[in-house]
């Protein structure tokens, strides 16, 4: 037995309000007892299912019979209308509705026969209420139709079309579900924005309206950048720079492609390292390291200025602009410039006799002194050569006599080149040898 | 060698595969009622033991988890008389469980509850081949029983060995391994009407799910109303459904004993709208609210509104009190339990050791229908509710619902039948060849 206090209420409800004078206490002892209830354990279900087995919300609009005319008396005898509404209340709220119609007019009070014989009022009545009510506010209980009619949508939707229970199969299924319910949108999503994507005039269009947005941003003039700033500097390589930067400006600093604006500037010949700032107040400040001038080249182009890797700084109008550099000459005479950089700094004992080295057929170093002398360096150990020479000069003033040139192409056979003056002295030495021992 | 039971044995792979997915729905479809409960079979075992519940046993493994409940539409007598209809309830009752459950169920094990169920005992003896007893003689000796002439259009339901005799010994629920010469066999077989499996074939065909089994429903209801002891000592289950009522007898855990009585609560309202002049609806509310077996003074001055909905006020204000109420059910019920009476007696009940009997099914909420079945049966006799299952909602858990539980625990362990053996293994190719070799050996 189980304890009254877990009597279902739902169940009482439903079973016990039928009683005409509608108070539950009055229902008899067996009624209360729940072990008796055989639907007690359907729960809600069963007892909506009773509650509209109710000859109101069942019968259909042909057959709704015209009550028999209910003499007054009977109506005393109706439960009062704040009674609870269940379906078995629901013939006395009937009686009383009918009452009601007749009192003011809307029904007819003689039976009417169904098949077609109806009088107009009643049809026009059936018109205007499809359950054969009277109007609304003449019945007193809307909120038990109400009920009524939810009961009628809510047994429809008890039994489960063949089609709907197929529906929420699929709709369990797991596979279908994610598929319908991430899979769907994404693909609508996608579809979409395909079609979107798809006429050229509609991405321009959107591209424009980006960049609108982009620019609104963008080109406040809070992030223009308006000044360019040089430190002191060579008023050519100043020219240069601006020649580069100016263009650009004024231009927001979003836009502003500094690595591009470096490399355009390291591009300069007299410019090592270039540095870009962007500072506050739309400030950039360029410093910049210029490249040191090491050498002269008499190329075919002039005489070129180079730097001690042999990179170009410009063009020297002539050999007094520069008069501390050594000069080179000679067609690729610019691509050695480490290796004649050695040479020279091998070269100083020679002191002021130095003139400058002369690259020939672009492989080896020929050192030429004044009066014209040569010292003829081979490819590979230059240097070694050079000192090599330099050596016999400081212990037998090769070149302070009248040669020409000092072979050196060959180390192991190194060759004095004489002038054809000594050789006629020679000549004359040697005869007037001959003639003495004669 | 044919397999007589291939359906069976296809609907136990239809099981087997439904223990795989882990979801598998029980349905029960009765004359009033069409349940349908989905478990979710997790093999985890038993849960630990909780504080106000007690030990589980084969109840454990699984877990309900959907429950759905409807008026059962075009089943009279637990048989099909209307199809659609019957599809309908049940394809409400299974969405209902799917709802509830939020998964989708394709195998369903369904009970049944009409169809003229008739049981047979069975024997069976053969030699055991080898020195000890293997799986491959019990399926010998289970085919070996004389089946008897059941008729034309009627099927097995159960074939179930309740006992082994091993020589001398008898009592042996599973002899293999065991020494023994001679190994004899006791089955128990219901049949039912093949007509109505196929019905409800064809219906849950139309509702998209598998059959993974079938039971009757007096077998099923006694596996959850019946107490281990009662079961091994020897009890009847009287399922009390509203079109017939099952009989079930138990002994040593194994059912030895079904039949049906073709009586039931529906009778009884059938008797109370007649003898009362009201429709079935308000005959079945009478009956289920102020019903009961037992008159006293006191019921002569309770009075019943009858209620109605004729729409004659006269009719429909009509009183009886509840003694005469009591009188019409009275005899009906009595005539039901006399029924079940004169089967138990014909099936020997008489000679159990224990003569316990179970009332259940909706029909045991009657008030002081124990007290008149003690007349009837003897003193041992008690209400029985369905055991406790994980999940079931408590609205599913009266005595109306002892068939849907006791076959959500033939979902998960079910007992032996017949056709959980493999065939007997056709050994005439070894035997001949064993044979020309003894003949080779005689004669050389």
């Amino acid at each position: 037995m189980r304890p009254l206090d877990q009597f279902d209420p739902h169940h009482e409800d439903g079973a016990t309000s039928h009683h005409s004078d509608g108070h539950e206490s009055d229902a008899p002892l067996s009624a209360l007892s729940p072990e008796m209830s055989f639907w007690d354990h359907l729960g809600a279900t069963r007892a909506d299912e009773y509650a509209q087995d109710d000859i109101l919300t069942g019968i259909p609009l042909p057959d709704v019979p015209v009550m028999p005319a209910v003499p007054l008396s009977m109506v005393d005898m109706a439960p009062p209308r704040s009674m609870p509404q269940h379906g078995f209340t629901r013939l006395d709220d009937t009686l009383r509705a009918r009452e009601a119609a007749v009192e003011t007019g809307h029904l007819l009070r003689e039976r009417v026969p169904v098949d077609g014989g109806r009088p107009d009022a009643l049809r026009r009545d059936r018109a205007r209420h499809p359950a054969g009510f009277p109007s609304a506010q003449d019945v007193p209980p809307p909120e038990a139709r109400a009920a009524g009619m939810a009961r009628k949508n809510r047994r429809k939707a008890h039994l489960p079309s063949r089609l709907s229970y197929r529906i929420q199969r699929v709709w369990l299924t797991p596979f279908y579900r994610r598929a319908i319910k991430i899979g769907l949108p994404a693909a609508a999503c996608m579809v979409a924005l395909a079609m979107t994507l798809a006429s050229a005039d509609r991405r321009m269009a959107i591209s424009a309206q980006a960049e609108t947005v982009y620019a609104a941003f963008v080109d406040r003039p809070d992030f223009m950048v308006t000044e360019l700033r040089l430190p002191d500097m060579a008023p050519e390589l100043e020219q240069a720079i601006r020649g580069v930067i100016t263009p650009e400006l004024p231009k927001s600093s979003w836009r502003l492609d500094l690595d591009d604006l470096r490399s355009r500037i390291e591009l300069l010949d007299a410019i090592l390292v270039a540095d870009l700032r962007l500072l506050s107040d739309g400030v950039l400040a360029v410093s910049v390291t210029e490249r040191v001038p090491a050498i002269l080249w008499r190329s075919a182009d002039g005489l070129e200025v180079l730097d001690i890797e042999g990179m170009r700084i410009g063009f020297a109008p002539d050999r007094t602009a520069l008069p501390d550099l050594p000069v080179i000459a000679g067609e690729g005479g610019g691509a050695q410039v480490p290796e004649a950089l050695d040479l020279f700094d091998a070269a100083t004992p020679l002191g002021d006799r130095m003139r400058g080295l002369v690259r020939v057929g672009e492989r080896r170093w020929d050192v030429v002194l004044d009066r014209g002398q040569r010292v003829k360096l081979p490819e590979t150990g230059a240097v070694a050569a050079l000192e090599h020479v330099i050596a016999l000069e400081q212990a037998q003033d090769v070149l302070a006599r009248d040669i020409l040139a000092a072979d050196m192409r060959n180390p192991a056979r190194p060759v004095l080149q004489i002038s054809e003056g000594a050789m006629e002295t020679i000549r004359d030495i040697r005869s007037q040898n001959t003639e003495a021992l004669q | 060698m044919i397999d007589p039971y291939s359906s069976q044995r296809a609907m136990r792979q239809m099981r087997r595969a439904a223990m795989q997915r882990g979801v598998i729905a029980v349905l029960d479809i009765g004359t009033y009622k069409v349940a349908a409960l989905v478990l979710k079979v997790d093999p985890s075992g038993p849960e630990p033991k909780a504080a106000s519940i007690g030990n589980l046993g084969g109840q454990a493994g699984f877990r309900v988890i959907g429950a759905g409940t409807t008026r059962s539409r075009g089943v009279r007598l637990g048989e099909i008389a209307a199809m659609s209809e019957t599809e309908t309830a049940l394809r409400t009752a299974l969405q209902a469980a799917q709802k509830m459950a939020q998964t989708r169920v394709d195998h369903v094990i369904v009970c049944v509850s009409g169809g003229a169920t008739r049981s047979y005992g069975l024997a069976g003896e053969v030699d055991v081949e080898g020195s000890t007893v293997v799986e491959n003689d019990i399926s010998r000796v289970m085919a070996a029983c004389d089946v008897p002439d059941f008729g034309v259009g009627r099927d097995v339901l159960h074939a179930q060995p309740i006992n082994f005799a091993l020589d001398h010994r008898t009592g042996l629920s599973d002899p293999r391994g065991q020494i023994g010469q001679r190994l004899a066999c006791d089955m128990h077989m219901v049949t039912v009407d093949t007509s109505l499996v196929q019905n409800i074939c064809n219906c849950l065909k139309r509702c998209d799910v598998e059959l993974a089994g079938i039971a009757g429903s007096s077998y099923a209801s006694g596996m959850a109303a019946l107490v281990e002891d009662e079961k091994e000592l020897g009890a009847a289950c009287v399922d009390l459904g509203a079109g017939t009522s099952g009989v079930s007898i138990f002994i040593k855990k194994h059912m030895i004993f079904t039949d049906t009585v073709r009586l039931g609560g529906a009778h009884v309202t059938l008797d109370i709208a007649k003898g009362l002049q009201v429709d079935m609806t308000t005959a079945e509310r009478i009956k289920t609210v102020h019903g009961g077996v037992q008159a006293t003074s006191m019921d002569d001055r309770e009075m019943i509104e009858i209620g109605g909905n004729s729409g004659d006020w006269e009719k429909d204000r009509r009183t009886v009190s509840r003694a005469e109420l009591i009188g019409i059910m009275r005899p009906r019920i009595e005539e039901i339990l006399e029924d079940v009476r004169a089967r138990l007696d014909a099936a020997g009940f008489g000679c159990l050791p224990s003569q316990q009997v179970v009332l259940t099914g909706g029909g045991a909420q009657v008030p002081g229908i124990d007290g008149l079945a003690a007349r009837i049966f003897g003193q041992q006799v008690r209400l029985g509710r369905p055991v406790r299952v994980r999940g079931l909602p408590q609205a599913a858990s009266g005595p109306a619902f002892s068939g849907s539980v006791g076959l959500s625990l033939l979902a998960t362990s079910p007992q032996d039948e017949w056709w959980d053996f493999e065939l007997p293994t056709q050994s005439y190719p070894a035997r001949s060849l064993r044979r020309a070799v003894k003949w080779f050996r005689d004669n050389w």
